[in-house]
């Protein structure tokens, strides 16, 4: 009679555990080491050395989306310049979703970036401009899908980190939220801060590795990459 | 020789509506003050309801019966839409007001494959939009007509080529049973003729033509001498106008724009299959929306334009398109006919064949898809694309271009001395206090006197604002009159 008994909670605690992470993997909860294909073909890479060593991979990965959080002005999109400049030589669009003002060309065109390929939607709203990262990148068409989103939803993230699998678009988001710490279904966080020194970045989470410690990129992100004078 | 095929469209006004689950329904003709039912579907005949009954009886026997009343000038332009189809099967369409009308069958029997496949093919191809038809082949226009109408022509096994003779021979046997109403003569004529004994075709061919035309007006001898082929019908060529328009009547008013997509499907699998005939893309279609209220008042149409950013023909591009279009509207009130018009064409871009998937020609015919799409849900100015200009002041150094417009060829301009220049640039320069603290500057930028107003005196500066715990990294000028404004800001 004990016995039974025992078996029978034994097989309870037992099967609970297997149950529940199967569930957290149907709901794409758990990264499992085994879906990482080997990309290092795609890898683009950041144009800052101290940068890509601590990306994994060497670089940035394609089909992976990264939040970037950061105060406002502290060189969180000069930081992709020469991402850009690389990517704007495919015959695809970068789409930048509802932008905080007007990306100013002739600062794009002396980074290299070809400003044919850039395409600007200001969205009216978080859904509209949800709709438009999520067809962008479903589309295939796009290289690089850049957006400023209003709101955060663990959910949107996870649509949007699906889309870039399946098409292997790149995708940067700079949340005008505050940081979420409870987790996020893209690949990659990044935090960033200006100091005196430099700039200070933070990987969150890096999917394939550990949260990074801070480290400093010694450039001066205003003046990146100074185009030939022709 | 020629010979003529007959389209007969039994109730083509009725079969217009729109009819998926509906109740009994009749159209009413006014005559005299009076309205008498001319069509009625079959939940109405089921009840009672017959053709040229006075509508008060109509509604006695059938309580729920719902009506419409007969446009003439809408049931012209309904025949002109069954033209229009038809035209794809003959060269020479004659239209026969109200519900009929006669292709020349002679020359295309050889395109078909004899006179019998392109019958076939005809009624095969109604069966898809599950329009009743009668389909009669005749030796003259009026034998045709008369065979389609009486629905005695089933189309049989002619051998190919058809010869003109051997058709005569058979029409005639067809014909020789059909009584004078059949025929479709008048009442006085059928009244006279059954007083001499005459109930058919065969015994009205035994009197001879001379005798009928002393005792009967022309009418009847013209009508005769057109049945044997000695005289011609006279006949309205259909010419197909490089316009498209097709209608959609709805029974019950649709009341949310999701109910406008199912019919609306119809109507663009038909436009497309137009512009594929004729090689041709459009750019835009126009809806027009009849509401309930305001009756035969123009001004209360609704007439939605639907642009799309590069040219598209195909069905279930266009589909998605106006689909995106259609979830922005609302309906102001509800909708009884829609119209689906198009009237300006352009001329298709070739297809790219997938044998080169990566090319550059075909990653940018791809790229446009997602333009269009974008376009679709988005408001005219909230996709825009970026061009240079070689301008000194940085309002004018760049131009915001519509997503449909061609991007200019050679878009790169040098690049001197700006690698100190923002990433963002606000749309309009913000008024603000001095700066405390100048990294850089000034730097003068003085030009564009030689437009009028348009002259700028600005020096700028970069500057870094600190405020409690944000620091910013700013671009900001001091114009003429010694005011600052932020002009943009790095980040």
């Amino acid at each position: 009679m004990v016995s039974t008994q025992h078996t029978g909670l034994y097989k309870k605690t037992a099967k609970q555990p297997v149950d529940t992470l199967q569930q957290m993997i149907g709901l794409g909860q758990v990264w499992s080491a085994n879906d990482c294909q080997d990309e290092s073909d795609n890898i683009l890479s950041s144009g800052f050395t101290e940068l890509n060593q601590y990306l994994p991979g060497g670089g940035w990965q394609p089909g992976q989306v990264c939040e970037i959080y950061a105060q406002p002005g502290s060189a969180e999109v000069s930081l992709l310049l020469p991402a850009l400049a690389t990517l704007s030589q495919q015959a695809k669009w970068l789409l930048w979703v509802a932008p905080p003002a007007i990306p100013y060309a002739p600062t794009l065109m002396s980074a290299g970036v070809e400003l044919k390929q850039i395409l600007v939607v200001h969205s009216q709203s978080y859904e509209q401009a949800l709709w438009c990262m999520e067809e962008g990148l479903r589309s295939g068409q796009c290289s690089a899908v850049l957006g400023w989103p209003q709101q955060w939803h663990k959910q949107h993230i996870r649509r949007l980190q699906i889309a870039a699998q399946d098409s292997q678009s790149f995708c940067w988001l700079w949340p005008q939220t505050p940081f979420d710490a409870s987790g996020s279904p893209a690949a990659l966080r990044l935090k960033l801060q200006r100091q005196r020194q430099g700039l200070t970045l933070e990987f969150l989470k890096r999917r394939g590795s550990w949260p990074s410690s801070p480290f400093t990129l010694n450039h001066d992100l205003a003046h990146i990459s100074p185009a030939p004078s022709l | 020789m020629n010979f003529w095929i007959y389209l007969y469209f039994p109730d083509l006004y009725l079969h217009s509506f729109h009819q998926q689950q509906a109740g009994p329904f009749a159209l009413l003709e006014a005559q005299g003050g009076q309205y008498y039912v001319c069509q009625r579907n079959t939940r109405a005949a089921d009840a009672g309801v017959e053709v040229d009954m006075p509508l008060a009886s109509a509604l006695c026997l059938c309580s729920n019966l719902q009506t419409s009343l007969m446009d003439p000038h809408k049931a012209e332009q309904l025949l002109q839409q069954q033209a229009l189809w038809a035209y794809r099967f003959s060269a020479q369409v004659c239209l026969d007001p109200p519900q009929g009308l006669w292709l020349e069958a002679a020359s295309m029997q050889n395109l078909f494959g004899g006179a019998s496949a392109l019958c076939q093919q005809i009624q095969k191809r109604a069966e898809a939009y599950q329009w009743p038809l009668q389909i009669a082949l005749g030796y003259t226009p009026a034998v045709a007509k008369v065979l389609a109408v009486n629905n005695c022509g089933q189309t049989r096994q002619w051998q190919h080529p058809l010869k003109h003779q051997q058709l005569k021979m058979d029409n005639q046997q067809q014909l020789r049973p059909l009584s004078m109403a059949q025929l479709g003569l008048a009442e006085s004529h059928q009244l006279a003729l059954q007083r001499f004994g005459v109930h058919h075709y065969h015994q009205l061919l035994k009197l001879p033509l001379s005798e009928l035309a002393s005792r009967f007006d022309s009418d009847l001898i013209h009508w005769l001498m057109q049945l044997s082929g000695d005289k011609p019908t006279t006949m309205k060529f259909f010419q197909p106008p490089l316009d498209f328009c097709d209608e959609a009547l709805f029974i019950h008013d649709v009341e949310h724009v999701n109910g406008l997509l199912f019919p609306l499907r119809r109507q663009l699998s038909v436009l497309s299959a137009f512009l594929h005939q004729r090689q041709l893309a459009i750019d835009h279609v126009r809806i027009r929306l009849k509401h309930r209220q305001h009756a035969g008042d123009l001004n209360n149409d609704s007439h939605w334009l639907i642009r799309f950013a590069r040219a598209e023909y195909r069905q279930q591009e266009l589909t998605q398109l106006i689909r995106y279009q259609l979830e922005k509207k609302t309906l102001t009130a509800p909708v009884r006919e829609m119209v689906l018009q198009v009237c300006r064409f352009v001329s298709q871009q070739p297809q790219q064949t997938d044998y080169w998937p990566d090319s550059v020609h075909c990653r940018q015919e791809h790229g446009q898809q997602l333009l269009n799409r974008l376009q679709a849900r988005l408001e005219h100015n909230q996709l825009f694309r970026l061009t240079s200009n070689a301008d000194a002041r940085p309002d004018h150094a760049w131009q915001a271009l519509q997503a449909e417009q061609v991007y200019p060829a050679n878009n790169r301009h040098r690049v001197t001395g700006q690698n100190d220049r923002p990433l963002w640039l606000l749309a309009q320069a913000i008024p603000c206090a001095e700066p405390e603290h100048i990294i850089s500057g000034p730097e003068r930028i003085s030009s564009g006197w030689w437009q009028h107003g348009e002259q700028q005196q600005r020096d700028y500066y970069q500057v870094i604002e600190q405020q409690k715990n944000t620091r910013q990294h700013l671009w900001v000028f001091r114009d003429a009159r010694k005011q600052w404004f932020i002009q943009g800001y790095f980040s």
